[in-house]
């Protein structure tokens, strides 16, 4: 017996090497990433709609749940992946996020929901196995190709039925005018008629004309949220509001609070927007300010602008009139100096490739990182902050980036973020971590290794290079491309990098494992400096 | 130094460092050691980033005295294939380029030749014979065969449109075997 457990256990080995060569997004399930899925009692309508399109296998095989940027598309997307997932129906999922650069690419997509359909169906895993066996590249090929090798034609042999989720579709990277994503889908759809897909989507053109394709337009479904009756929205809105802020005031011995009257007034500046409800709880809690203190000062906000006449506002005004009293409480200062290192710690929040945690954010920006803290706890209402302050910080919902880098909805210059001067501040901090940072032979590999032959690379890796040289070494390049106007000091920067640590830091890429994302670095240099040589007084 | 002096230079030692990566690629993946040992031993005599770094070389096998190229090479990247069969065309962007194998048609980086997307045939064409052409949007490429005409969307790999071509309709369609498919 032992010598065939031991042949199962190797083969198990071998089958999740193999598994693992295959290129994906990590923390892309719906289980990553902390989300909340909606209160219970709210929603209804939307998720009974989506019930009865799960259960129902005649309907049509994808659902597109569409709604404006706050009105809940990913926590109504969280509680029907943990439903079918409860239900042993949720094939695989996949939440796409600005914030990440693997979950921002669509390439990325097909091979890691092809990972987890892999984990989760045996025959499934054999098909995928003995093709990447014969086609390790495959997670580098066409979109098209990858979606009909690596999940069409798995999925048939396997002959499974389940259901696949895709969140957040716009928030991927994609220049095609109608979403590449779904005109690979609207062709190959049809060959997998067990399997179902649910994505969610801001109405964007391209999404919009995605799904307006001949093929696709007869086999989905759409339900628009902000188009659902706004009295049932304002009701789960309000319900949503009670409950969180009752726990609030039991957890901090209130009274009595809210009112009605100050619910009924924060459910009519909602207008419609779940963001508004979760940015006004968020606010409201903060362990430093009473809670009703900070609520006065949201009641006593002037009522919105809008033109008169117009009965029910716009709910993108309140929300921006919400951010930017949330700012303006926070910070107090009359300093102007003060303000220019909060917009350096928030904008590099806002705009970093990859979320970094808030001492990797001070190096990055030349800040005291005490500094950086405290900024970063006097604007947590619009954070995600965690109470370990290793942890990376994102900003709470991604209306907030697009808020505070828009100056026609920013109106505050003080706190107004400026995308332009944000990277050019952030490719100096890059290029100076890797001017003081890097040297030959950082991590002290010996001579004529191959960087195979070094079993501790990845200890040698972690020990040696920090988070924030790791960093500068990966995405210098993605923050020079995006740079304008004065750029005499990246100019003179980038000198030092190229004349003293450029080996050194192809040494740092080469351990990591990135020298493909190198080339693309150099490639924009060139071009980049092309541009400057052109326009030498950008 | 002025600024467009100063800014001159940096494309150039851009560009220079760039034919050094892609000349080195594969060594530079598999080794950090070995960019110290064998890339700037074998880098071009004239290049900038041997001017700068060979002194950092770290080397106990004997020095190349003799063989090493004393410029890079003209072409930056070569990729071969046994297979390539055809034209080899322009994007409108100027950043790829597509060439025709027997089986498919490749998009490639023009800068690196790194493969960025395949095309693959269909039932409709199973044979490339015309030459290619780039939509103006360069979003779409579209080939001619003996029988049909189709058209790739780029992005996504899959044919956008495609059509047969009944027999003996030669004149509607273009003249002679080449068919040629013109510009967009």
């Amino acid at each position: 017996m032992l010598p065939f457990k031991l042949y199962l256990l190797a083969h198990h080995t071998a089958v999740l090497l193999v598994l693992n060569t295959c290129r994906r997004a990590r923390g892309a399930e719906y289980s990553h990433g902390g989300r909340r899925g909606c209160l219970k009692g709210t929603r209804e309508t939307v998720l009974n709609e989506i019930e009865s399109w799960v259960k129902e296998f005649n309907h049509s095989p994808i659902f597109w749940l569409n709604g404006l940027a706050g009105t809940g598309k990913s926590t109504i997307a969280q509680t029907v992946s943990e439903w079918i997932f409860a239900d042993g129906q949720l094939g695989a999922s996949f939440f796409c996020s600005r914030d990440f650069e693997d979950r921002s690419d669509l390439h990325f997509i097909f091979p890691t929901l092809a990972f987890q359909l892999a984990h989760k169906f045996h025959k499934f895993r054999s098909a995928l196995i003995s093709l990447l066996l014969s086609n390790p590249d495959v997670a580098h090929e066409s979109l098209y190709r990858q979606m009909e090798r690596l999940i069409v034609e798995p999925l048939r042999s396997a002959d499974v039925s389940t259901i696949i989720v895709i969140d957040a579709l716009d928030e991927c990277k994609d220049e095609e005018p109608s979403s590449a994503i779904l005109s690979v889908l609207a062709r190959l759809v049809k060959r997998i008629p067990k399997v179902k897909f649910f994505i969610t989507g801001r109405p964007e053109s391209r999404i919009k004309t995605g799904f307006r394709l001949p093929i696709l337009m007869n086999s989905t479904s759409v339900f628009v949220l902000h188009d659902v009756n706004p009295l049932l929205i304002n009701s789960d809105i309000r319900l949503f509001l009670k409950h969180e802020l009752s726990e609030l005031a039991a957890r901090r011995r209130l009274e009595r609070w809210p009112s009605d009257e100050q619910v009924n007034l924060l459910c009519s500046r909602a207008a419609g927007l779940f963001i508004y409800a979760v940015a006004t709880v968020k606010f409201l809690d903060s362990n430093t300010h009473l809670p009703e203190h900070r609520l006065d000062v949201i009641v006593k906000l002037p009522e919105c602008t809008a033109p008169e006449g117009k009965t029910r506002f716009n709910p993108k005004m309140t929300l921006d009139s919400l951010y930017t009293s949330i700012l303006q409480t926070a910070f107090r200062e009359e300093d102007s100096e003060v303000y220019s290192k909060v917009r350096s710690t928030i904008g590099a929040v806002v705009l970093l490739v990859n979320p970094l945690p808030s001492s990797a954010i001070a190096k990055l920006v030349g800040l005291d990182p005490r500094e950086v803290i405290l900024f970063l706890m006097l604007a947590q209402s619009l954070l995600a902050l965690c109470e370990d302050s290793d942890q990376p910080v994102k900003s709470f919902h991604k209306s907030f980036p697009d808020f505070i880098t828009n100056s026609s909805r920013c109106t505050d210059t003080r706190f107004y973020i400026s995308p332009n001067e944000m990277h050019l501040e952030l490719v100096m901090g890059c290029l100076r971590t890797m001017n003081d940072g890097l040297e030959q032979n950082l991590l002290s590999l010996p001579d004529y290794t191959l960087n195979s032959e070094v079993e501790d690379l990845e200890t040698r890796v972690d020990d040696r290079i920090s988070i924030t040289l790791r960093y500068a070494c990966l995405s210098w390049h993605n923050h020079l491309t995006e740079t304008d106007g004065d750029v005499s000091s990246v100019v003179s920067c980038l000198r030092i990098f190229l004349e003293e640590k450029f080996l050194a830091w192809l040494e740092v890429v080469s351990a990591i494992g990135a020298v493909g994302g190198a080339t693309v670095g150099l490639e924009r240099l060139v071009l980049w400096s092309q541009e400057v040589r052109l326009h030498p007084s950008l | 130094m002025d600024q467009v002096a100063k800014s001159e230079q940096l494309l150039d030692t851009a560009k220079d460092y760039f034919r050094f990566v892609i000349k080195f690629f594969e060594v530079i993946k598999v080794s950090a050691t070995h960019i110290y040992h064998s890339a700037l031993e074998l880098c071009p005599t004239s290049s900038i980033i041997r001017k700068l770094y060979y002194h950092r070389r770290i080397t106990r096998l004997p020095k190349v005295v003799i063989g090493t190229p004393e410029s890079w090479a003209r072409n930056i990247a070569i990729s071969h294939n046994d297979d390539y069969n055809g034209p080899c065309i322009w994007s409108p962007c100027g950043r790829f380029v597509a060439v025709q194998t027997r089986r498919a048609v490749e998009i490639r980086n023009q800068l690196t030749l790194e493969l960025i997307t395949i095309l693959q045939l269909t039932k409709l064409i199973r044979d490339l014979a015309g030459p290619l052409a780039y939509s103006p949007d360069g979003r779409s490429i579209a080939c001619a065969s003996d029988t049909a005409i189709i058209i790739w969307d780029i992005q996504t790999g899959g044919v956008a449109k495609g059509i047969k071509r009944r027999a003996h309709t030669t004149s509607h369609w273009g003249q002679g075997p080449k068919y040629p498919l013109g510009t967009w």
